[in-house]
């Protein structure tokens, strides 16, 4: 079964949006949820086909918020902030629950630069989602700040808006200026996340479901200086598969799959020094090589 | 431990750009192999000992000397991890 795409408003209180497989609609009749379901909701075109649908329901209720899915027991939750958690991982829950077994996620942002589509592999911290919002303000399509998912013959980005730190935000003044746009989530430490949209800000937020041109494993080296080293694919492949997500942990059946895209890429390790810096060498470096398509 | 080693079953080879991936099922292992341990594991089937692999890579890479002290290193390594017998 394929469902038609569709990314949108409907209604008061009820908002539509795609993650991969998962056509998920979530209503509400409270408009404080509504306004913080922004921080959820995303509007990126993506080339996965979808297969299955979820609806949820926050209704206000005497104890909070009662959270209700065809089939399923109610649940309350005690504030906004708790029902919105609640939504947040009841969706992403079964999205992935629909994914083929064979499929796995990369800790990885994507985005790509004239034609070359290019993965940047890291830890937490190591500067994924900065990198990948300053390569947007170069000129690159920026498709996912965290997540790919690998899946047969193709490559998505999980499709999330990009969660820029409070801490990193200087980064970018054309957002700083504009940030009671951003939605936002208050850590409880004096920090908080901005959850960026690039379609937000008019640039193209194009999912696709492809192969890869370039694999760079990014190395942070706050201050110093940045390069490219080339370095060989099976040393990548064990980089990654040390910071891979399987859905089915049971199985390995997806290394040949690893080792087919990996095989199709340049394999560098960037060493992130200042981040315009990067940037520029990454521009570079993805204008050396050929165009896939 | 035999003197013609060759590669032991339930091994899945993925061959990349410069090397090789081999995952292990029965121990659920993954291996990096790079191409010279890639050419040497290519080589344990059954027909070359340890000289002979030693003397087509001196072929192949036009070495000056018979690498067999490496061979024998790289054969104990694959040894050691079960990809050969």
């Amino acid at each position: 079964m394929t469902l038609a795409v569709a990314t949108d408003t409907v209604g008061a209180g009820e908002r539509h949006f795609q993650l991969l497989a998962l056509s998920v609609r979530i209503a509400t009749d409270c408009p404080i949820l509504d306004r913080k379901l922004e921080y959820l909701v995303q509007d990126a075109r993506q080339d996965y086909p979808m297969t299955d649908e979820i609806r949820l329901e926050a209704l206000r209720h005497a104890d909070g918020y009662r959270i209700c899915e065809a089939g399923g027991e109610p649940r309350i939750e005690a504030d906004s902030s708790m029902a919105l958690g609640r939504l947040h991982i009841r969706a992403y829950e079964r999205a992935y629950e629909i994914l083929p077994s064979t499929g796995l996620f990369l800790h990885a942002a994507c985005g790509s630069y004239n034609g070359r589509r290019f993965l940047l592999l890291g830890d937490s911290g190591a500067g994924k989602t900065t990198l990948i919002t300053q390569l947007l303000s170069l000129g690159a399509l920026a498709e996912g700040d965290e997540l790919a998912l690998l899946e047969g013959d193709g490559l998505s980005a999980l499709p999330r808006r990009f969660h820029i730190k409070s801490l990193g935000i200087g980064h970018f003044p054309w957002l700083r200026s504009q940030l009671h746009r951003l939605p936002c989530h208050d850590n409880g430490d004096g920090t908080s996340i901005y959850a960026f949209a690039p379609s937000d800000w008019g640039f193209p937020w194009h999912i696709r479901n492809a192969g890869v041109d370039a694999v760079l494993l990014l190395d942070p080296n706050h201050g110093g200086q940045s390069r490219i080293q080339e370095i060989p694919h099976h040393q990548m492949i064990q980089h990654a598969i040390a910071h891979l997500r399987p859905l089915d942990r049971g199985e390995r059946s997806w290394i040949p799959a690893l080792c087919r895209h990996f095989d199709r890429a340049f394999c560098g390790r960037l060493v992130l020094g200042s981040l315009d810096s990067a940037a520029s060498l990454l521009i570079s470096k993805l204008g050396d090589l050929p165009a896939t398509g | 431990m035999t003197e013609y080693p060759r590669h032991v079953e339930g091994v899945e080879i993925n061959q990349v750009a410069d090397g090789y991936v081999v995952y292990h099922a029965a121990r659920d292992r993954v291996h990096y192999l790079n191409q010279t341990a890639t050419i040497v594991l290519e080589l344990c089937n059954g027909k070359n000992d340890a000289a002979k692999i030693a003397s087509l890579l001196q072929t192949a890479y036009e070495l000056p000397d018979l690498p067999l002290e490496e061979v024998s290193g790289c054969l104990g390594q694959l040894r050691a991890e079960g990809l050969i017998a």
